[in-house]
């Protein structure tokens, strides 16, 4: 998936959680700028999971500070996910 | 007048935060729309073990207040008779030696008092002054000590015992799937601490080097804040109050708080070497950490508890105290911050000299 539509993705999720428009969501932003707490975090995370068919650790929410970090996140467990995919069993 | 010694003394019952995890979801998994939430959340807590007074398959057999807190008072005797002997024996003092005790926890409820039914079983004097504390949660290990130095300064040769024993675990409520309640099985554990608290002309045969000296304590009341925290008790115990203000309260308050007391001294922030706080939570201890403007590690070893231990409401910055005793003890003439906040809301800021 290109990386704007991950962004644009998650940016959607986001703004859902917190019933705000997604033009006020935008990558740089903290969470704590957007009054995010950890649950907030946990309960988006479980819709970033169902949305990209991925799987986040339990104990990597913590790191998340940014929508950024969000979507570099969606984009490495994908690039994980598919290097899996694409390795023989053996 | 110094702190001359910590004992601690933990349930045999130790668990992964993952073991606690997958038993609270199979216990509520039927009764949660995202039941996932329990495992990430815990995950999420900076928790990595816990000590409970019994094994988790237990938990949901307890039913009511008057079964759990028959439970408290029970194995609150056990602990405490450990951690008085781990803070008492490696000073060569017993119990005869103590003059006064004083006693808090706000996990359980008794009377006679926990302090009490241990005089019956420690040879504590029989005009031993006894300060039984409930309520003061989590600040009560920093105000116990403020308290128990207050004693010991108006009665020099006299030594005092801080006894706190916590059994989080207890207050548990297996039917409230709430996020207060699920913080609470995530964070809190059981244990238990003494610490001796002597005065300046105490007599003490085996103190190998001094401990640190109280020089002043700040105790400070924040007015209207009482729905931050707190118990709602009822038929089946006591049900936790947390509300998501309280690292806004810390934010809000203790940077100036620190600075008016240490000002109070004549002593800057940045002549503190080391900073002894609750191990109240990630949120609580970040708070902590960035509005005093402390560096990454300041507050490693209150961090190091929390993960070993979990949060243990007034024991845990005696938990963070004795590690400091033990393996990182100041340098002769340093100074160091021991704090905590509790329902109130409240702060008890104590500073120390080694």
């Amino acid at each position: 998936m290109e990386e704007a539509t991950v962004e644009q993705r998650c940016i959607a999720i986001i703004a859902k959680s917190k019933l705000i428009p997604e033009d006020s969501v935008t990558r740089d932003q903290t969470f704590d700028e957007l009054a995010i707490d950890s649950l907030d975090k946990i309960n988006i995370s479980f819709e970033i999971e169902d949305t990209f068919n991925i799987q986040i650790p339990d104990d990597s929410i913590g790191s998340l500070k940014t929508v950024g970090d969000i979507v570099d996140g969606v984009i490495r467990l994908q690039h994980q996910a598919a290097v899996q995919l694409a390795t023989p069993a053996i | 007048m110094q702190i001359a010694s910590v004992g601690t003394a933990f349930p045999p019952n130790k668990y992964s935060q993952s073991e606690i995890a997958e038993a609270l979801t199979a216990r509520w998994e039927g009764n949660m729309e995202e039941p996932r939430l329990i495992k990430r959340f815990f995950a999420n807590c900076g928790v990595d073990t816990r000590y409970l007074v019994y094994p988790l398959d237990v938990y949901p057999t307890l039913r009511g207040f008057g079964q759990t807190n028959t439970a408290w008072i029970d194995a609150a005797v056990t602990l405490a008779k450990i951690a008085i002997a781990n803070a008492l024996d490696p000073l060569g003092l017993t119990a005869a030696d103590i003059s006064a005790i004083f006693f808090a926890s706000v996990t359980g409820i008794a009377s006679p008092t926990i302090d009490a039914r241990l005089i019956n079983l420690l040879p504590f004097p029989t005009h031993v002054k006894r300060t039984p504390i409930f309520g003061l949660g989590c600040v009560a290990g920093a105000a116990g000590i403020a308290r128990a130095s207050d004693y010991v300064k108006a009665f020099p040769n006299q030594i005092a015992l801080l006894l706190s024993v916590e059994l989080c675990s207890l207050t548990w409520q297996d039917d409230d799937q709430s996020i207060a309640n699920l913080i609470s099985c995530g964070l809190f554990g059981d244990g238990a601490a003494a610490v001796v608290i002597a005065g300046k002309d105490a007599v003490i045969p085996n103190l190998s080097q001094p401990g640190p000296r109280v020089i002043a304590t700040q105790s400070t009341f924040y007015r209207d804040t009482e729905t931050v925290m707190g118990w709602d008790i009822g038929d089946m115990g006591f049900r936790i109050v947390l509300s998501p203000d309280v690292p806004k309260v810390v934010e809000k308050n203790l940077l100036g708080d620190a600075t008016r007391f240490l000002e109070a001294n004549n002593i800057a922030i940045s002549d503190i070497g080391s900073w002894i706080f609750h191990s109240g939570g990630p949120k609580v201890l970040e708070a902590m950490q960035s509005t005093l403007g402390l560096p990454e590690d300041a507050l490693a070893l209150s961090w190091k508890s929390l993960r070993e231990v979990g949060n243990l409401s007034a024991a845990s910055v005696l938990c963070v105290l004795e590690e400091n005793l033990s393996k990182h003890r100041g340098a002769p003439g340093t100074y160091s911050i021991l704090a905590a906040m509790g329902p109130g809301f409240c702060s008890e800021l104590v500073l120390l000299q080694w």
